[in-house]
């Protein structure tokens, strides 16, 4: 079983894995307050669909892909947490104010800087003692040499019995600030995480299901219960991650452009070899970088509900989000007769400045009235009562139509606006029927006359723009993939051709691109507007069945991944370091570094894969050796280093099943 | 007695510090480019001194003796190159790496790109890592150059910018490598943004970076 809470719907799958199909799925509304409720609603629509009884009782997993820790980041919620720093200070935000520095730390070869002192140590430990719930420890450059960053864990264990993050567990990345910053995040998630553990164990436990329960870590994998009670950072941005899995396995695709078009952005990523391309630079999340592990996804802000406006005789693309006006009449009738007024009167009335004639707003909560200023409280007095039409607002506020000033509200989430979306002309068009046609035909008959077009002429031109736009996303993102950061529709040199690529000009010569892997689009209205993306790119448009459950379907799909690297470097006195992990080790030939390094490598992380609940574990030892050439002159070939990366792939563990490794070399 | 390239060249081999300067004079007199003097007078003979010693025909006082005396000449032409630019483009920070002593073509690469007009902080020889981590700090150049001489302390560069990453430093900073045995792709495979193989090209690449 998958579960996926996602921003708006917890999606639910079952997957068969024996014959590899999707048997039952089910949504619904995601309960932010508490992500337990709408996982429960959703548990309760898949078992009410009458599927045969042995399904549900014979899961033996329950993958879980979630938002908790992203939100939970981004809100500031979770415990208190003390931030130990050997050896260096920290310039930055750091998302906790109980901060102390201790001598300590190494240098770039894993030598001591300083001494770790731990006087020091114990009295910043007890001077943070009581106040914390969860201490970090972050020692300079422990990427090269972890040990004091161990020592203090033990010495923090011993006075303060909660528990400790050291943060070269978490990533093995140099970047003292994010490291601990990242070290910082988990610890203050892990009270949040394990309650969500707990409260989704006690779902599970209504529906008599027992299996294992895995959470989707940013780079696709799951990891085990306890692991995620330990590492909870590593489930941020896991949404898009499972998303792209999910495509993959529905697809059986293994490289390919995931595209996904939500209501306010469309998502671009990679997979590559059946594994999303991950992000060098690691997770931001909330302003914050981290060090950890996520899919490089490219989010542009162009989706089904972005506003179409007119300015200055052209037709504009987002990135505003609006509700659309299908939407809006069909909750509010009204103001379908309030937008023919806007057709038949007003639009020649009056020019409206700063905003769309076709707008209206709608009051989305009471707000505190002392924060507002006079003309905002006037405009809630008027929309308390009904959502309106910019004119009418206008007629009843006595104010200019361009000078009612509701952008702050909006910005404030006080009010809604709806205008004219790319949902609205899949209505005009008849492809869709979900909402308020006539909604959506009146706006769009509005902005069309502002293009001196007609109907069918401005619904065709708009949905062709928005497939344009979507599929220079889809370029400017594998452009991104590959190191190139600038905008290719402003730069000069570039704009020409992707203008013809995206047939926006044809003149004097054409252009065309082709992509050497296909696009799996998923997300609502992808049928709509994909298969004329995938013509201008020149490749095959895969939708998969069940492509709205992707998520979930990832999450049920996934492999247990675990990943390090090893580095060997020659020291100055003679000899080579080994730099891993869990320690650094001197040794005098490259040859017996490299044994250890691989056989020590092979049974860490054997055990780490098997404490994040593989089974069938295969892990791989590469050992690459890095030179580079010095100038011609020279024509002396330097070693610069040994880089043994140790992998292990392996299978979530089942319900009542053993676990048991091989080795692959 | 005309000025010529050769008498210059042989002084500088021969390390005879008076005759150089006396010959830079002259040269300066009779308006030669202050560049051309020190590519095609002082680089050329440094350029022999290094293959002699390499075959063992010239030995380590010799060798300093000849540094020295194109140093003094320089000390005549460095005025020259600086004069007329006031517009200062950016700021540079120049170092030999730890372990390295050699000083000799890092200070003409700085002497040519102060002539471009930009600011060049020389920090030295034998500089480790934390050394460029404190002077970044300080002076928040736009570029870092690094000069190694040996190949052991090549790698001392790769450290240097590894700690650079470490700090959070890297990000913000161009980061320039040079020196007689670095190449364009040990640059690349340290993560630095440019190599150039001589004084000249490196005033290129400061120009390409810093407009990057
Ligand atoms: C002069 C010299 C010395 C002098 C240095 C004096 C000084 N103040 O610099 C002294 C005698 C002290 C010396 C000592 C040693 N040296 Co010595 N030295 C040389 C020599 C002969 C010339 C170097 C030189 O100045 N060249 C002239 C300048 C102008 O050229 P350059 O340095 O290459 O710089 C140019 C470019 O590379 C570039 N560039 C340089 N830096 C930068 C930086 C940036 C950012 C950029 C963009 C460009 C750039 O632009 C410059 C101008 O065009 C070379 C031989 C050679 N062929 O290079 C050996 C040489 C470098 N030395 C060598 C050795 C072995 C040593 C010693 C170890 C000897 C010993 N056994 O003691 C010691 C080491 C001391 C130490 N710890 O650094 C070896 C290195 C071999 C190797 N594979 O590593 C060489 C190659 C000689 C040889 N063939 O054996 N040396």
């Amino acid at each position: 079983m998958g579960i996926d809470t996602g921003g708006t719907y917890t999606d639910g799958v079952l997957v068969d894995l024996s014959s590899q199909l999707v048997v039952a799925k089910s949504k619904a509304r995601t309960t932010h307050e508490n992500l337990t409720v709408g996982i429960k609603n959703c548990l309760e629509i898949l078992k009410s669909q009458s599927l045969p009884e042995e399904l549900f009782s014979n899961i033996k997993l329950v993958a879980l892909s979630t938002t908790l820790a992203t939100n939970a980041i981004v809100e500031g919620k979770g415990g208190e947490v003390g931030l130990l720093l050997l050896g260096h200070g920290l310039e930055g935000p750091i998302p906790t104010s109980h901060v102390m520095e201790a001598p300590g730390g190494h240098d770039i070869k894993g030598r001591e800087k300083q001494e770790l002192n731990l006087q020091e140590v114990r009295r910043a430990l007890l001077a943070m003692k009581g106040k914390i719930d969860a201490l970090a420890v972050s020692g300079y450059l422990s990427v090269r040499n972890p040990v004091h960053e161990l020592m203090v864990r033990d010495e923090a264990q011993k006075i303060l019995n909660i528990p400790v993050v050291c943060a070269h567990q978490l990533t093995t990345a140099l970047g003292f600030y994010e490291r601990s910053v990242t070290a910082v995040l988990n610890a203050r998630l892990l009270p949040t995480i394990a309650e969500l553990l707990e409260s989704v164990r006690k779902v599970l436990n209504i529906y008599g299901i027992e299996a294992p329960l895995m959470v989707v870590k940013g780079d696709g994998s799951l990891m085990s219960e306890s692991v995620t009670r330990e590492k909870p950072i590593e489930t941020i941005l896991s949404g898009p991650a499972a998303s792209i899995i999910g495509a993959t396995f529905l697809t059986g695709r293994k490289d390919a452009v995931v595209v996904d078009i939500g209501g306010t952005t469309t998502d671009v990523a990679s997979l590559e070899a059946g594994k999303p391309m991950l992000n060098p630079e690691g997770a931001a999340v909330g302003g914050l970088l981290t060090r950890v592990n996520a899919a490089r996804i490219s989010t542009f802000g162009v989706g089904g509900d972005s506003e179409l406006w007119v300015e200055k005789g052209e037709l504009k693309i987002g990135p505003q989000r609006v509700w659309p006006l299908s939407v809006g009449v069909n909750l509010y009738p009204h103001l379908l007769d309030e937008l023919e007024h806007v057709w038949t009167t007003d639009r020649k009335t009056k020019e409206v400045s700063g905003g769309q004639p076709c707008d209206c707003y709608i009051l989305l909560r009471q707000p505190d009235m002392d924060n507002l200023s006079p003309m905002e409280k006037q405009l809630i007095e008027i929309l308390r009562i009904a959502p309106h039409n910019i004119f009418k607002i206008a007629a009843f506020s006595g104010k200019d139509v361009s000078m009612l000033g509701l952008k702050s509200l909006v910005d404030r989430e006080i009010v809604a606006r709806a205008s004219l979306t790319p949902t609205d002309l899949l209505h005009v068009r008849g492809d869709y029927s979900q909402w308020d046609c006539r909604g959506a035909e009146v706006g769009a008959r509005i902005q069309a006359w502002r293009l001196k077009r007609d109907l069918d002429q401005f619904t065709n031109q708009a949905l062709k723009a928005v497939e344009r736009r979507i599929a220079g996303v889809i370029l400017q993102s594998l452009l991104n993939d590959i190191g190139y950061r600038t905008d290719i529709l402003k730069e000069p040199l570039l704009k020409p051709f992707v203008e013809r690529v995206l047939g926006i000009s044809t003149e004097q010569f054409q252009c065309m691109v082709k992509l050497d892997k296909p696009i799996i689009a998923i997300g609502a209205p992808v049928e709509n507007f994909m298969p004329q993306v995938a013509e201008l790119l020149n490749t095959e448009l895969i939708i998969p069945e069940h492509a709205e459950v992707a998520n979930a379907v990832g999450a049920a799909t996934g492999q247990v991944m675990e990943q390090f690297d090893i580095l060997i470097r020659p020291s100055p006195e003679g000899g080579f370091i080994i730099h891993a992990p869990w320690e650094r080790k001197d040794f005098l030939e490259l040859a017996d570094a490299v044994d250890y390094a691989a056989s020590e490598g092979e049974k860490y992380i054997l055990h780490s894969a098997q404490r994040a609940g593989a089974v069938e574990v295969n892990v791989t030892v590469t050992r690459e050796d890095v030179y580079s050439n010095t100038s011609q002159r020279w024509e002396e070939e330097l070693f610069i280093e040994t880089r043994i990366e140790v992998m292990a792939v392996g299978r979530p563990q089942w319900q009542d099943e053993k676990q048991g490794g091989q080795k692959v070399c | 007695m005309m000025f010529s390239f050769e008498e210059v060249q042989s002084a500088v081999m021969a390390g005879e510090m008076d005759k150089v300067v006396e010959l830079t004079r002259k040269a300066i007199e009779e308006k030669l480019q202050p560049v051309s003097i020190i590519n095609e007078g002082y680089i050329p003979a440094m350029n022999v001194v290094g293959k002699r010693f390499k075959n063992g025909e010239m030995f380590v006082p010799e060798v300093l003796m000849a540094a020295r005396s194109m140093n003094a000449g320089m000390e005549l032409v460095k005025p020259l190159l600086v004069e007329g630019e006031v517009q200062v483009k950016g700021t540079i920070l120049l170092g030999t790496v730890k372990g390295d002593l050699h000083d000799i073509g890092k200070n003409l690469v700085g002497m040519m790109i102060e002539s471009g007009g930009y600011v060049v902080i020389d920090l030295g020889t034998d500089l480790e890592p934390e050394k460029f981590v404190e002077a970044v700090k300080e002076y928040k150049p736009e570029i870092v150059g690094m000069s190694a001489l040996l190949t052991t302390t090549m790698l001392a560069m790769k450290e240097t910018i590894e700690v650079l990453k470490e700090e959070g430093l890297r990000d913000g900073l161009k980061i320039m490598i040079g020196g007689a045995p670095v190449s364009k792709e040990f640059a690349d495979e340290i993560d630095a943004d440019g190599y150039a193989p001589d004084a000249a090209s490196a005033t290129e690449l400061v120009e390409k970076l810093i407009n990057a």
